[in-house]
């Protein structure tokens, strides 16, 4: 048997008002310390990811490798350079040289 | 001052905030999520939050406004979480008809600590209720009804003018009227 519309009414209504005076929550005792802890666990791992950092060989060899990887580029760069700049000039003593082969003189300097 | 202090990473400054806030925003979490443990995770990473980007926070803000939002945020975050993890778990029971759904369903709704023996059962059906409201309603309600905050507290928090928070609870409780007249109709004597 379905509830009348004014028992559903009033079942709303006090549920409406379940959760007036409700008593504040409280958290459990020590909270900070377990708070501390995750935090302290939180830092220490930031750390970690870090710690090379923090050690001279690591560091150096870190450096080394940066400055290999930086000279290796350099040097790669230059000589791509190096050797575009040859490139085109060839081109330009090639077009010149065909320049002066390949166009007949048709005339003569009196106009003959 | 307390800000400067916290700013500098001072734990014994930051031990001072956490006892006085703490029971305000766990109490703020458990409004959300209902369920005791989440909200003592969530409050834990509401302070290391609190904590880790304290540098980014104005000081000519409200230092508690920041702090309920952070919670808000975080509650809401898990939520999402949670139903995400519901919908997978479903689909998972789905394919493999050995495993049992019940047992990866989540087990949230226990509901407000606060609540007296008497409204237990009508607390939860109502929190449920509160649960399925849009987001935005659902935080101005929370927040006024679970954390009794006045409608400019939760008007900054909310980063939203008084009169929408006033409309946002005033839809709010039409919808939950008309949530809880069908759940009750649906249910036998």
């Amino acid at each position: 048997m379905k509830k009348s519309k004014a028992d559903i009414e009033k079942e709303v209504l006090k549920t409406m008002q379940s959760l007036d005076g409700l008593e504040p929550a409280k958290t459990k005792p020590f909270f900070y310390t377990r708070l501390e802890a995750k935090l302290d666990k939180e830092q220490s791992q930031k750390r970690g990811v870090l710690a090379f950092l923090f050690e001279p060989q690591l560091a150096l060899s870190a450096v080394a490798l940066l400055l290999l990887i930086t000279v290796n580029i350099v040097s790669v760069n230059t000589y791509l350079q190096s050797e575009e700049d040859t490139s085109t000039g060839t081109e330009l003593t090639t077009g010149y040289d065909d320049y002066l082969m390949d166009v007949p003189v048709l005339y003569t300097e009196n106009g003959e | 001052m307390l800000i400067s202090k916290l700013k500098r990473g001072d734990r014994a400054t930051f031990k001072q905030f956490v006892e006085a806030h703490k029971d305000q925003v766990y109490n703020t979490t458990i409004g959300f999520l209902h369920n005791l443990e989440d909200a003592e995770d969530v409050t834990q990473e509401v302070f290391m939050e609190v904590y880790n980007s304290i540098d980014s926070f104005n000081e000519n803000a409200n230092l508690s406004t920041w702090v309920y939002r952070i919670a808000v945020n975080k509650s809401l975050e898990l939520i999402r979480h949670r139903k995400r993890q519901k919908r997978f778990g479903f689909f998972k029971a789905l394919m493999n008809s050995n495993d049992d759904i019940n047992e990866i369903q989540d087990s949230s709704s226990l509901g407000h600590p606060g609540v007296d023996l008497e409204n237990k059962e009508r607390a939860n059906v109502l929190l449920t209720a509160i649960g399925r409201l849009p987001k935005n309603q659902n935080i101005a309600f929370t927040l006024s009804k679970v954390e009794g905050l006045k409608t400019k507290e939760i008007a900054d928090i909310m980063q939203k003018s008084s009169a929408s928070v006033e409309a946002l609870i005033h839809r709010a409780k039409e919808n939950l009227k008309v949530d809880l007249y069908a759940f009750y109709n649906s249910q036998k004597d």
